[in-house]
């Protein structure tokens, strides 16, 4: 949109609804209440004016003088006398505050030109260009310059070209957006997005380049969660390289911040630039290690030769899940451990990873221990055979189980013979302890014994480690008492779970108002007179009759969320009228299943966390749900299922929706939620579970 | 004619034999040109070209329109001009009050007939929103504030059309909630500017006002813009206008070619006089200008 000469605008279509999204949200601000039917609205009329008016050319773009623009907007966005002021003045600010904008803009692209003597559309060679920028003030204007794309480099020719007046001049449009008033953070801005979609190749060629800008984009205090993981690891690597320790640390210390929160970036990353960046800068705590571990188990290769660092995996091990802790003890057990070690490992990891130990060296221990150990060993190796006889349905499995559970018995008769002189070490306690465990384990998961499986609840606590734990034995267990039993008991767990997140959602500030109608209450209010109450008038209350709609993203990537999901909404099941679940299909759960903890856990377990996501089908089931409704959804917004349009779907349930939040993982779809901000739905990043599962309490609580 | 086709449905029969013959139907005028002209010399009223392109654009829209303004700026006789000229039919005026509600405007049953027939289509009388609705006719509701309706009544034909009239600075009127005026295109009617309203007052009068001499015109809009700033009832152009044509009625009756100070000053008070509040200042104004 830019201003002529003759007090008239030029309004490119798409740059409209922008420009109206921005305007609406500072009008909203100062007090007037629009919604996005007003928006779509003005659109409409505008155009219709426009075309009634002639004012609109060819290229899709309209030039009407900005009085007329002006009321055409002011009839559908200001409908109180009182909000007419308001109207004006924002949008005279808006209007020439990017007028004026521009202008300083163009005037400084023309100052930093004329200080590298360079003209628009010149073309000078790379070795000019070098001696040129000895001196530090051409040098600034130079690198402000090409950050924002204006000098750009063309290595095949061996030149810097400057782009043409007119380019210069769209580019200077598009800086306006971003709202900054001073051209260095324009471009630093710029350049970060540049970052942001840049390939590897790139970033690897113009080192040196993209160095400089990440420290003035550092220096200009920007956000950098813009930034890819793997970039921010690159960036971090070179400038470590090139001994530029404050901008290394700085950057590893943004992506050790983001590999807690978002563990599942580790896994693009390369494991040892990773590792030996966060040694360097101390960033090596056992939580970050945990996170990089459970996704990057192969991290730990470079870790485990030096004794301290090894100290510090052994540390995180009971944060770790199952397979690469199978992974990282059968590393560990390649070296010389001393038995202290072993004893912290045992007890630090979970007893189905014992099964990896079956042909590990423990030279430092007893005979005794190494007895236990093994036997340890082939009973976490006997369960797993009995895992997958049920899950692949291969009887075969059973055979191999029981020949191993042979073996184990064996091994313990011996230890049984030569224990009995020689009193408990603290790792035979520890391994009995395992076996015990493996023991229970092994019991509930066979259907022999169902008694045991308090146990497990017992020893895990009512969490969602226990929830899961039980799944797992759900989904091996053929006994239909013990999957009876299994259900009954997590459905206490869940009614735990869910009395915690009551306790979110009530420590949220947020307050309910009630909305006074006019019509009086008669008999209460007659009541309340021959009281003498202070105020016996009571009035109606009108109770909002709203839809409350929940779209949970259950594909792979989204499992740990979208389990919690589900419980927050059993816990708020009163306030949600639909829960529906999406991968490539819609699943619509019904409320009894909410309602109910043993369906909910039901539901659960046998719920599958895999496959693609059909954001678009979901989409399109809310829009076809009729009447007023909010709609949380919970998605990391990425479309893998092709052949869908999800932004205009998104339009559709928007346009009929009364608010539309999403909750989205800091891994997303940012294109996707930056066009859903724009229709005016509310898009929140999580962080972690944590203030996942307290954000979504705290949303279903206020409504 | 149109209303002798066979119509099967009781209710459009009903409605084509009473409403047909009133809205005397005519070829409609869907150009904004054409719209500003035919309102010229058809409806003696000056509109700019902007004020019907937007509310043509909301038509165009879907959008009901609601005018807003002081007394006497016109929205009542310009929302009924373009809703005519739009759908080629004259359209349906709906003057608000207190109890006027959905079945004076939709329809209601006659209760004689209700107890002889039951409750159904025979026994059912058509109102002008309905009658509107079927005729593919506009719909002026006038001084919306005052009515206990306030749904927004969204356009099924092209013809059929509604605008809203409305003002603001009424006190005795309620007011009008967000949720109607979300979905409404709102203009704002204001007093126009001296030149515009001695061309009002020059088409009003035609050979009349040429009666008027350019000293005289200029003191009435002197006197008006005056009350308009102080007076409590602000006189708009239509009481411009009225002035104008008592004071040239009584040069008449007075046997005089040209209205005098003296027809002036005598016609002022009838048509500017409406609160006994204002009664000295519109003296002292008026005397100011018209006492010889």
């Amino acid at each position: 949109m830019k201003a002529t000469s003759r007090n008239e605008l030029v309004i490119i279509e798409e740059e409209l609804l922008n420009f109206l999204t921005s305007l609406c949200n500072e009008l909203r601000g100062k007090g007037i209440p629009l919604s996005i039917s007003e928006i779509e609205s003005a659109i409409r009329v505008l155009r219709n004016y426009c075309s009634l008016r002639g004012y609109i050319r060819e290229n899709g773009t309209y030039t009407l003088p900005v009085i007329e623009f002006k009321e055409v907007l002011k009839s559908v966005l200001a409908k109180r006398a009182h909000f007419e002021k308001i109207f004006e003045e924002t949008f005279n600010n808006f209007i020439l505050r990017k007028s004026a904008l521009k202008y300083k803009i163009m005037k400084d692209i023309e100052s930093h030109l004329r200080e590298l003597k360079i003209h628009y559309g010149d073309k000078i060679p790379i070795s000019k260009m070098k001696y040129l920028i000895r001196n530090p003030n051409r040098k600034q204007a130079f690198c402000t310059l090409r950050k924002l794309g204006i000098i750009r480099k063309d290595s095949r020719r061996g030149i810097y070209e400057v782009l043409s007046r007119d380019k210069v001049r769209s580019i200077a449009l598009k800086c306006i957006e971003y709202n900054f008033k001073d051209l260095n953070k324009i471009a630093n801005y710029v350049m970060l997005k540049n970052i942001q979609k840049c390939s590897l190749r790139a970033l690897k060629d113009e080192k040196e380049f993209y160095l400089d800008s990440i420290e003035d984009i550092i220096q200009s205090k920007l956000n950098l969660e813009l930034l890819p993981t793997a970039k921010l690891l690159e960036l971090s690597y070179y400038a470590s390289e090139k001994n530029k320790r404050y901008i290394s640390k700085y950057l590893t210390q943004t992506l050790a911040h983001r590999i807690s929160e978002t563990p599942m970036e580790v896994r693009k990353l390369d494991e040892n630039k990773l590792v030996s960046l966060l040694k360097e800068h101390g960033f090596l705590s056992s939580r970050i290690l945990s996170s990089v571990l459970n996704y990057n188990p192969r991290a730990v290769d470079s870790l485990i030769k030096d004794h301290k660092d090894r100290d510090v995996v052994i540390n995180s091990l009971p944060l770790i899940k199952l397979e690469s802790q199978r992974y990282i003890v059968s590393k560990l057990f390649r070296f010389k451990l001393s038995k202290d070690e072993i004893l912290r490992i045992i007890s630090n990891i979970n007893p189905r990873a014992l099964s990896v130990l079956e042909k590990a060296k423990y030279v430092s221990l007893n005979p005794n221990e190494q007895l236990l150990i093994k036997a340890a060993a082939k009973l976490a190796k006997a369960f797993e055979y009995y895992r997958r006889a049920f899950l692949e349905d291969n009887v075969g499995y059973y055979d191999m189980a029981n020949s191993v559970l042979e073996e184990y018995d064996e091994l313990m008769r011996q230890y049984s013979l030569t224990s009995k002189q020689v009193s408990k070490s603290k790792l035979e306690k520890t391994l009995l302890n395992k076996i015990d465990l493996l023991n229970t384990l092994l019991a509930s998961a066979s259907a022999k014994e169902t008694s045991a499986l308090p146990l497990i609840v017992k020893i895990y606590g009512a969490s969602f480690y226990t929830l899961r734990l039980l799944k797992e034995i759900y989904e091996t267990t053929i006994d239909t008492r013990t999957k009876r039993n299994l259900l009954h008991l997590a459905s206490i767990i869940v009614q735990r779970l869910k009395t915690r997140y009551r306790s979110y959602a009530l420590l949220s500030k947020r307050k309910k108002t009630k909305r006074k109608t006019t019509s009086i209450i008669i008999r209460d209010s007659i009541y309340n007179v021959l009281r003498f109450e202070e105020q016996p008038v009571v009035y109606h209350t009108r109770k909002k009759d709203i839809k409350v709609v929940l779209l949970v993203d259950v594909s792979g990537s989204m499992r740990e969320f979208a389990e919690h999901a589900i419980l927050i909404a059993s816990t708020f099941a009163k306030s949600i009228s639909d829960l529906i679940v999406f991968r490539e299909n819609v699943i619509h759960v019904p409320r009894s299943t909410l309602r109910n903890p043993v369906s909910l856990v039901e539901f659960l377990f046998n719920l599958k966390f895999e496959g693609w996501t059909n954001i678009a089908l979901a989409l399109s089931e809310v829009s076809r749900r009729r009447g007023r409704k909010i709609v949380v959804m919970i998605s990391d917004l990425k479309q893998t299922v092709k052949g869908y349009d999800p932004l205009s779907e998104a339009r559709k349930a928007i346009r009929g929706s009364v608010e539309f939040i999403v909750l989205t993982p800091p891994i997303h779809d940012e294109m996707f939620a930056n066009s859903l901000k724009t229709l005016g739905a509310k898009v929140y990043v999580v962080r972690g579970i944590d203030d996942f599962v307290k954000k979504l309490a705290y949303i279903f609580r206020g409504i | 004619m149109q209303h002798k086709r066979e119509v099967e449905d009781v209710i459009e029969k009903k409605v084509y034999e009473t409403y047909y013959t009133i809205v005397e139907p005519f070829k409609p005028v869907r150009s904004v040109k054409g719209i500003v002209e035919q309102l010229r010399e058809k409806f003696k009223l000056i509109v700019s070209e902007k004020l019907v392109a937007l509310v043509v654009s909301a038509f165009l829209t879907g959008r009901p329109v609601l005018f807003e303004g002081p007394p006497g700026t016109g929205k009542t006789e310009v929302g009924y001009g373009i809703l005519t000229l739009w759908a080629g039919k004259k359209a349906f005026i709906l003057p608000c009050s207190e109890n006027y509600d959905e079945y004076r405007v939709i329809g209601d049953f006659h209760p004689l007939m209700a107890m002889k027939m039951g409750f159904t289509e025979e026994s059912f009388v058509p109102r002008p929103l309905l009658a509107a609705l079927i005729l593919d006719a506009g719909v002026l509701v006038d001084e919306i504030r005052r009515s206990s309706l306030r749904r927004v009544f969204k356009a099924k034909g092209e013809g059929f059309q509604v605008i809203f009239t409305s003002n603001p600075e009424d006190i005795a009127q309620g007011e009008l909630s967000d949720a109607f005026l979300r979905r409404v295109v709102r203009i704002k009617f204001t007093y126009p500017p001296e030149e515009v309203e001695k061309e009002i007052a020059k088409l009003r009068l035609g050979e009349d006002f040429k009666m008027i001499t350019e000293d005289s015109i200029s003191k009435v809009l002197a006197v008006v813009n005056e009350l308009r700033n102080k007076a409590l009832h602000k006189p708009g152009p239509a009481d411009t206008v009225a002035w104008t044509q008592m004071a040239t009625g009584l040069a008449k009756l007075r046997g005089k070619k040209k209205a005098d100070l003296k027809d002036f000053y005598d016609a002022a008070f009838s048509v500017l006089l409406k609160r006994s509040e204002d009664e000295d200042l519109v003296y002292s104004i008026v005397e100011k200008y018209f006492k010889r």
